[in-house]
């Protein structure tokens, strides 16, 4: 494939930033890993909540360059024509270097107790978990998703000609400026301020990114495996209605504890436990169409991405969110370690992943360099799953430690006495945060330097593999549907058993008289049951993509050293 | 009708499980709210949804699958031609 429209150029620049970004968060990310550890670290100078800001937002940024350069790289080959008003979208990418470099002061200000209030708002930072710019940023990123709007309505043909996935898209970009509104005013109550706070990182998150993930990963696999574009369409759609169907309501799980009234309980449990389906039936539209034409993996880190993203949505965001969304095990899990477990897997795999996918799909084709050097690509793949499945390891069965010494036993925070009960699982924290930085590392260093380096090293194919044609292995057989199931079986019986193990903390045994055998055992089989059962799934199903590149070996060198040949 | 049945049992069984993992009995009813009536309304009304959503999910489910057997088809077809 080649590059069709000049337009498409644009997205380059936003994969660059998505990219510096990214290698920007994770050191923050290490900075909390070390504070959790030793709390003294930078004490003063940088402190853990305003790290924890920066690492937040930063975050968030990176995300939607991603997903931008995404939406700018499909947006001409959905529209068959070029982007309107480029200037725009240059307009835009240098706001998003403004706000990332204005966030960076301003959230610091938090530190000395500034708010910048003028007129009832919060100018500079306002210190709302996932919302901590102050209204400046907030106006700004509204303009900027206003620009983003724009440019993809107004380059998209008339709405009688859309499929699904232009349906999917154009609804993204708008609801994504659409919601954005609620995080845009100050109130006073507390519980009203949370309530709308939730409308934006809810819905943000599971309402609109859910619908712009679930559309690229749809149109991506077209481009990658020549998927039909109608029976993808329908799994954009029904995807789409189903995120919405149970995620509408199911923001409801965030209203638990704020002081909403009770029946919240009774609505967000039910339809939180609805919220893995669309997941679910996400997994399954990218294993039926990666598997249904059997063509080659040519392009292996954009794919490798693209599964780590559905595998990391299923297991974070579907199986442990699952496990924490009822009033019965979310009264425990709330604002304990547990949840950035989720939260890591479910933000970093299912939205984080995405932007690299695409980065790794489109970077090669801007670049020329379609026969590039994938090495490098798999293996920072393999460092951050590896890392952050860790790290998500650590908060989880920390987490668990801290419910009950925290919660059960009542030790105080403050005292020092929770935070030495989690100090083994503190210590792994940065020792796995260090192996996701060492992948985020060589991910940033292959893609930036793409096409600038050797493409392919004699000898090799791009895969990396000695070019000579490889035994299927029983491992890497092809992967039939019944042996996927059973693997989602595994993983949704490991999720079975987390969750009971958070369900025990509501027995007499556990919460009257302080015996934690139970929940431990739970936890102690259930998270490192899922996990390991993700990283071997994800290993099976890549080791069956790439020896369909091994059984085509002969003409791929024939393609990528063409001098020889 | 068979398949509709089997569907409308599977979302039913299904949607129960959710419930009692809602039901707010297990915490000695903290959360029941003051007017029972509005209680149960709540849960009608819910448990319809919830029944609905995931019969909409298996319906859908299937239908992805078929789509791939008729890909699988079409694929074969080309290549035996």
């Amino acid at each position: 494939m080649q590059i069709e429209f000049q337009t498409q150029r644009l997205s380059m620049r936003f994969f660059m930033l998505m990219l510096v970004l990214f290698v920007l968060q994770v050191g923050y990310g290490l900075l909390l890993s070390l504070q959790q550890t030793d709390p003294t670290v930078l004490a003063g100078v940088m402190n853990f909540n305003v790290a924890r800001a920066e690492h937040l937002n930063l975050g968030i940024l990176w995300i939607l360059c991603g997903f931008i350069g995404a939406i700018l790289f499909v947006g001409p080959l959905l529209a068959k024509r070029e982007m309107v008003a480029p200037w725009l979208i240059k307009l835009l990418f240098y706001a998003v270097i403004v706000i990332a470099v204005w966030n960076f002061f301003t959230l610091r200000l938090a530190q000395f107790g500034i708010a910048g209030w003028w007129q009832g708002q919060p100018w500079l930072q306002q210190g709302l978990e996932y919302l901590e710019a102050g209204r400046i940023a907030g106006v700004l990123v509204l303009i900027g998703f206003a620009i983003l709007a724009y440019v993809v309505l107004r380059t998209f043909p008339p709405v009688r000609q859309w499929n699904e996935i232009h349906w999917g898209l154009g609804l993204g970009v708008s609801a994504l400026m659409a919601v954005w509104v609620f995080g845009l005013f100050y109130v006073a109550r507390l519980d009203l301020q949370e309530y709308f706070r939730w409308f934006v990182v809810h819905y943000w998150v599971e309402g609109v990114w859910e619908v712009i993930h679930i559309t690229l990963v749809g149109f991506l696999l077209v481009l990658m495996f020549k998927v039909d574009v109608k029976s993808v369409g329908f799994a954009v759609f029904w995807g789409v209605m189903l995120v919405w169907l149970s995620g509408l309501i199911g923001n409801a799980h965030h209203y638990f504890w704020i002081g909403t009234p009770e029946f919240w309980q009774f609505w967000g449990s039910l339809f939180s436990a609805l919220e893995p389906l669309p997941l679910v039936f996400c997994f399954w539209h990218i294993y039926l169409d990666a598997h249904v034409n059997k063509r080659p993996l040519e392009n292996a880190p954009a794919f490798y991405f693209i599964l780590g993203s559905v595998v990391l949505e299923q297991i974070g965001a579907g199986i442990l969110g699952f496990t924490m969304t009822f009033a019965l095990t979310n009264v425990w899990s709330h604002g304990t370690w547990v949840t950035p477990g989720h939260a890591h897997l479910a933000l970093f795999g299912t939205f984080g992943m995405l932007g690299i996918a695409a980065a790794y799909y489109a970077v090669p084709l801007l670049r020329k360099v379609p026969n590039y050097d994938q090495r490098l690509g798999k293996l920072g793949f393999w460092l951050v799953l590896t890392g952050v499945l860790g790290m998500a390891f650590s908060f989880a069965i920390g987490g668990t430690v801290q419910i009950y010494v925290y919660r059960i036993l009542g030790l105080d925070w403050f005292g020092g006495d929770v935070a030495r009960a989690m100090g083994v699982f503190k210590l792994m924290l940065p020792l796995f945060g260090t192996v996701f930085a060492v992948g985020a590392g060589v991910l940033a260093y292959d893609l930036l330097t793409l096409g600038r380096r050797v493409a392919v090293p004699a000898g090799t194919d791009a895969h990396g593999e000695a070019a000579t044609a490889h035994a299927t292995t029983r491992w890497s057989r092809p992967l039939s549907g019944f042996e996927a199931g059973i693997w989602l079986m595994l993983m949704w019986i490991f999720g079975t058993i987390i969750t009971l193990g958070l369900l025990s903390f509501n027995l007499p045994r556990v919460r009257v008289e302080g015996d934690p055998t139970l929940p431990y055992l739970l936890a102690g089989v259930g998270y490192p049951g899922l996990l390991l059962v993700t990283l071997l799934f994800v290993w099976r199903f890549l080791a069956s993509m790439e020896a369909r590149a091994n059984a085509v070996a002969a003409p791929s060198l024939l393609r990528v050293l063409p001098a020889q040949a | 009708m068979t398949q509709r049945i089997t569907d409308l049992t599977l979302s039913v069984l299904a949607c129960v499980a959710a419930v009692l993992l809602s039901w707010p009995f297990w915490r000695d009813f903290e959360y029941w709210p003051e007017s029972h009536i509005a209680w149960w309304i709540y849960f009608a009304s819910g448990f319809a949804l919830a029944v609905y959503v995931f019969y909409v999910f298996i319906g859908s489910l299937r239908i992805l699958f078929v789509h791939d057997t008729q890909g699988q088809t079409a694929i074969t077809k080309d290549k035996l031609s």
